[in-house]
């Protein structure tokens, strides 16, 4: 029973996209939007079931693809799997992905191609699922290409604006890049263990089968497989295309960046954590650290560049990236059920703070940038409360969500003794709490700056609003309490487990936010702006260097350019003149000699052909009267 | 008449009947030097038989004969095909092949 669920709720966006790809009438009516919104409300429902059913509902159903041999565990096996970690994830998926879509209603409304729209967005939803539910690495690589297919048939979205469709292309192909490691990764996982099934290679790696030098390869094999997950969750330096997928509709950022494209990396790698801790975690290897720095890093200069971002969905794009930091650092400090925790509180807010930036922009008739905004409390107040929760949730102000999972992080990272990422870490708590602020001021107070007529938005969006308001403040305690966050239990066996609030971290964090807070209401408050403007120009050199976002781009379009389109030229200048000219053209050139010769034989005139008949005759006669004299 | 003045006429038609397929344009004059060709190597045929006294060669000139009948009548039905399509029996004419 539990298996025919699990496949159902994979099943059912699919199902939902191909019927309104194949039907073009329900595509058009009204009706075709709800198809989609029914099979995203459906995985919330499941997700519902299998997370109150606890050990209860825990099933792993497969059906084998295709045997290549008669040896087990050679197929390709499709399967759905249902463990604390799955059903955690799935809650996320199907609670804030119903949320989304409900808002999708509204916010999408009137749009010509509303239709196609849903059907993207359920595949979307399908891929994910995918990744959620699968049992082996081929499974979840499969899945991993289709999120990223999606994301970009999503991010392109309005097909007429050229920018959109760069940035689908971009998020596509950097990903491809990240996928690449992925793929090796997983060959060489297989090529350690002999197997794709995560229990199979959870048993191989925990049974100690592996020698001194597989371990080696293991922590580089995981090495790779973090490379994936860096594409993924944006991590630098593959973190480029996640700011420009701000193109695509509102509620596709606030699916993708909040509960699911970029969820799917830091999830994958708590999904396969035993690789991560070669020896039972005895042997920490190198990837660890590199895992740990790499977040930390993309954390603080994340943080850095949505300070001066003027549009209001790109001061959340950098935010999600700072986020992400924080997982992946809790990841590198083997802390994997602390970094579920902050996935799940961060999905809800992020999600709600992507929403509530839709319905900013929606009621200011599609402007983004901030500058153009201002005094908004008054004219969409319900947008205005909600954004407040999700900004106090974010920004870890207790008792609302962010506030536990963020300090659980910052505990882990004391707890492995890594002082600098601690650093960097409570650093960027106080500067999320100022570019947070800075949105939140901007966008809600002083005068409205704009020429617009801005107005609340309608039922449809608030309510989504409001519900993921709600989950934002109370959701926090959850990870306390093992029956409402099995993952604690489920992991916690293998992994490090910090239950408690060290209350030392707490206030340090807390007055660093408070002190982020601070610079912003004394910047930002001011009706004319003239103190954002004093800043800017007092430092131009450092705001040079946030606004072109530390010069990732112009690195990766000079490399692009100069050394990619140099391996081109070559490349291109072998094949025109070996390939081309010469294992080709010598072959043909022949041939065409040859032809041009033996052409005049086929004249089409009777007497010739009859005089080469008699000479051949006559030749042959000579020759029989010579063989028969001798 | 030995069986030698016989060979010589018979090299002689062949010999004519090949100059005529050579040199001539008319598809009709190509035909019936072939038959005077395939009638030479008869008559080489019956004076051998003739020579060696035995009926060998002449039983071969039947089926000659024979293999001429079918020949003829197909060649000609294509002669008369030909020119139904092209309305000549010039054979320098029917070059389709070379276009």
């Amino acid at each position: 029973m539990t298996g025919f669920l699990a496949w159902l709720t994979l099943i059912a966006p699919l199902g939902a996209a191909v019927v309104l790809t194949i039907l073009p009438g329900l595509r058009r009516s009204s009706l075709g939007p709800l198809v989609a919104v029914g099979s995203v409300l459906l995985c919330a429902a499941t997700s519902l079931i299998f997370w109150m059913g606890g050990k209860s509902t825990d099933v792993e159903s497969t059906w084998t693809w295709m045997d290549f041999a008669t040896g087990a565990g050679r197929g390709i096996e499709l399967g759905v799997l249902v463990d604390p970690l799955s059903k955690m994830m799935l809650l996320v998926v199907g609670w804030v992905g119903s949320a989304i879509f409900l808002f999708a209603l509204g916010y999408m409304k009137g749009d010509p191609s509303i239709g196609r729209f849903f059907a993207k967005f359920a595949l979307f939803v399908f891929s994910m699922l995918g990744i959620v539910l699968s049992t082996n690495f081929l499974m979840i690589f499969v899945f991993w290409e289709l999120v990223g297919a999606s994301s970009y048939l999503l991010i392109g979205y309005y097909v007429d604006k050229p920018s959109a469709v760069e940035a689908g292309k971009k998020a596509f192909l950097t990903n491809r890049v990240a996928d690449f490691g992925f793929l090796l990764g997983i060959l060489m996982i297989w090529n350690l263990t002999g197997s794709f099934h995560f229990g199979e290679i959870e048993a191989a790696v925990r049974a100690g089968k592996l020698s001194g030098a597989d371990a080696g390869q293991l922590a580089l094999a995981s090495f790779l497989i973090f490379v994936g997950a860096m594409g993924k969750s944006a991590q630098i330096p593959f973190h480029v295309w996640l700011p420009d997928a701000m193109e695509g509709p509102t509620p596709v950022s606030a699916l993708m960046h909040a509960a699911t494209m970029v969820a799917a990396g830091v999830y994958m790698v708590i999904r396969v954590f035993f690789c991560f801790e070669p020896l039972g975690g005895a042997d920490w290897g190198w990837a660890p650290g590199f895992v740990a720095w790499t977040g930390g890093f993309t954390a603080i200069l994340a943080a850095t560049i949505a300070l001066v971002q003027r549009d209001i969905k790109k001061v959340l794009a950098y935010s999600t990236l700072s986020q992400l930091g924080y997982m992946v650092m809790a990841l590198g400090a083997g802390a994997y059920s602390i970094a579920m925790f902050h996935l799940t509180t961060h999905a809800f807010f992020k999600g709600l703070l992507f929403l509530c930036a839709g319905s900013v922009i929606h009621g200011c008739h599609h402007e983004q940038d901030m500058f153009a905004m201002g005094g908004l409390r008054k004219k969409m107040p319900v947008t205005f409360w909600t954004f407040t929760a999700g900004m106090l949730a974010l920004t870890g102000i207790c008792p609302f969500a962010g506030f536990w999972s963020k300090d659980l992080i910052l505990d882990a990272l004391h707890a492995k003794h890594l002082a600098g990422l601690q650093l960097a870490a409570t650093a960027t708590a106080g500067l999320t709490a100022l570019y947070m602020s800075r949105a939140w001021f901007l966008t809600f107070f002083g005068e409205y700056r704009g020429h617009a007529h801005p107005h609340e938005s309608p039922k449809v969006m608030t309510l989504p609003l409001v519900f993921l308001a709600a989950m934002s403040v109370v959701i926090g305690v959850a990870g306390y309490f093992d029956w409402l966050f099995p993952v604690q239990g489920y992991l916690g066996k293998w992994t490090m487990q910090v239950l408690h609030v060290n209350a030392s971290i707490a206030i340090v964090s807390t007055g660093v936010v408070l002190l982020g807070y601070g610079i912003a209401w004394a910047i930002y408050t001011r009706p004319t702006l003239d103190r954002a403007e004093a800043v800017r120009a007092r430092f131009p050199a450092v705001y040079d260097l946030l606004w072109n976002k530390y010069y990732f781009d112009d690195f990766y379009l000079w490399l692009v350019r100069s050394v990619q389109q140099g391996i081109a030229r070559v490349c291109r200048a072998f094949e025109e003149n070996v390939i081309v000219k010469g294992l080709v053209g010598v072959p043909v050139g022949f041939t065409t000699w040859v032809a041009d010769r033996s052409r005049r034989l086929q004249a089409g005139r009777l007497n010739f052909y009859a005089y080469v008949f008699v000479g051949g005759v006559t030749v042959l006669l000579l020759f029989l009267l010579a063989v028969g004299a001798r | 008449m030995t069986v030698g003045h016989l060979v010589t006429l018979a090299g002689v038609l062949f010999t004519l009947g090949m100059l005529g397929v050579l040199s001539r344009r008319n598809i009709l004059i190509i035909l019936l030097s072939v038959e005077l060709m395939l009638n030479a190597a008869a008559l080489a045929f019956v004076a051998f038989a003739s020579y060696r006294g035995n009926l060998d060669g002449q039983v071969m000139v039947f089926f000659a004969i024979a293999v001429a009948a079918a020949e003829v009548a197909v060649g000609l039905a294509l002669v008369i095909a030909l020119f139904r399509i092209r309305v000549t029996v010039d054979a320098d004419q029917v070059n389709l092949l070379k276009q």
